[in-house]
């Protein structure tokens, strides 16, 4: 799975490639418990689509999960989904400028 | 019962400039005339409502605001978010007047708003965010560890203390400050929209005016001028600076800026790549200053806030609609064979954007 935090003032690229069989298990847990709460329906305007009207430098999360289906989304700060929050609170520790 | 023509019409009120849709009105076909001819109603309603807009906003605040407002005089409240997450208005550390407090990172945001403030006033007549006095509302010490500072898009800016290796506290620069401000001043103006091409240029009017106001605040030449962003706040990680808009692409080792259209990038990361093609507008903003020497506030910048708020400018223009303003501009303002003229050319052929 690939989580990538973009955007921001600096438009650096974070991003975090992990595969669960790799990790510690503790990580790939708290990975597995969060994935579980993110809300893959492709209509929740809080957080799908554009940032905020008339916002700048917030940042964008694209998040893609390889699996038996490939699962996908694209969401912006601040995250609205506690999914993504808790994911993205797990992942970008480990995450690197690209 | 025309569905073509409506389709037709949406896209020439995006690209085609008025003196063509007046050429249009008098030589085109009959569909052509009328379709053209809706669209300059509609630009002409649209600038209507704009300007009716304004009028009312700016009457509102100003009654609402005991000082009246002639300009000259920024309000200033700087809010202290104790790092926290919340993005609703923290403890007001320092409001305008009131003297320095201990903490830096409120004096700041403080005196940068303040150098910015003056130099839309003196330098382009602004009178802040709004051009109606808009109360300038700085949240320093925005969550924890984000290297980060953003403009919320309902009048608030919002600074982190940084992570030591991306960047280390963004209220240090004059730069950044001017950035975040200038994406207020650019809603309030084209509000170019958020994505792909118009989101780089709106990205780009940040870069240039937060550097003109470090420029114009040490009085420095553009060929003096480091035409550095962030370089008073990137940490490791970033060091020597975020972007350049001397030579973008340049600045550190994850700089990706292009300078030109050959390199410009289709990405759907950062909204479309808004923070990687701007590199391709600063470049053609530093050439056409440098070309024309001296300070590259009074021409340059001058030229370029007169594009952006060019009444054919609008929410979804690209490079080359901001590009053909400021070349429409620089004739209004100086003449149609004037040096100016040629040095916004220069700058734009320099960036490869086709006028």
């Amino acid at each position: 799975m690939r989580l990538t935090r973009s955007g921001g003032f600096a438009g650096i690229s974070l991003v975090a490639a992990v595969d669960l069989d790799d990790v510690p298990e503790e990580t790939a847990e708290a990975v597995r418990a969060a994935l579980e709460q993110v809300d893959f329906s492709p209509r929740r305007s809080r957080s799908r689509g554009g940032p905020m009207r008339g916002a700048a430098d917030m940042y964008q999360y694209d998040l893609e999960v390889v699996g038996e289906r490939t699962r996908s989304l694209t969401a912006h700060e601040p995250l609205a989904d506690p999914g993504m929050q808790a994911l993205s609170e797990v992942l970008l520790p480990l995450a690197r400028p690209e | 019962m025309h569905p073509a023509r409506h389709h037709h019409r949406s896209s020439l009120a995006c690209i085609v400039p008025p003196d063509l849709l007046r050429d249009i009105i008098r030589g085109g076909t009959e569909a052509e005339r009328e379709a053209a001819a809706d669209t300059m109603a509609v630009d002409q309603t649209f600038r209507t409502l704009r300007a009716a807009f304004a009028a009312t906003t700016a009457a509102t605040r100003s009654a609402m605001r005991p000082m009246g407002g002639m300009g000259g005089e920024p309000q200033r409240t700087i809010y202290d978010q104790k790092n926290g997450d919340a993005i609703a208005l923290g403890t007001v550390a320092r409001t305008e007047g009131a003297p320095k407090v201990r903490d830096p990172a409120v004096n700041e945001a403080y005196d940068h708003f303040g150098s910015t403030y003056k130099f839309f006033w003196e330098v382009l007549g602004r009178n802040s965010i709004d051009n109606a006095g808009m109360p300038i509302l700085g949240l320093v010490h925005y969550s924890t560890n984000y290297a980060n500072a953003f403009w919320d898009g309902q009048g608030h800016m919002f600074f982190g203390d940084g992570d030591g290796q991306l960047f280390v506290r963004l209220t240090k620069s004059l730069d950044v400050i001017g950035h975040e401000l200038t994406h207020g001043v650019t809603q309030y103006e084209a509000n170019l929209v958020y994505q792909g091409q118009s989101g780089a240029l709106n990205e780009s009017m940040s870069d240039v005016f937060g550097s003109l106001a470090k420029q114009y605040a040490t009085k420095q030449t553009a060929d003096k001028a480091d035409w550095l962003i962030g370089k008073d706040v990137v940490g490791p990680t970033l060091k020597p600076a975020l972007r350049s808009m001397k030579a973008p692409g340049t600045a550190n080792k994850y700089d990706k800026q292009p300078a030109t259209m050959d390199g410009f990038v289709n990405t759907a990361a950062d909204n479309g790549g808004v923070h990687i093609n701007s590199g391709i507008p600063n470049y053609a903003f530093y050439v056409t200053a440098t070309t024309l020497g001296g300070k590259a506030w009074e021409k340059a910048g001058r030229i370029w806030y007169d594009a952006l708020r060019d009444n054919n400018i609008k929410p979804t223009s690209g490079f080359k609609a901001f590009a053909r303003a400021t070349v429409r501009q620089a004739e209004t303002r100086f003449d149609t064979t004037s040096s100016e003229v040629d040095a916004v050319r220069a700058g734009w052929d320099a960036a490869k954007v086709k006028l």
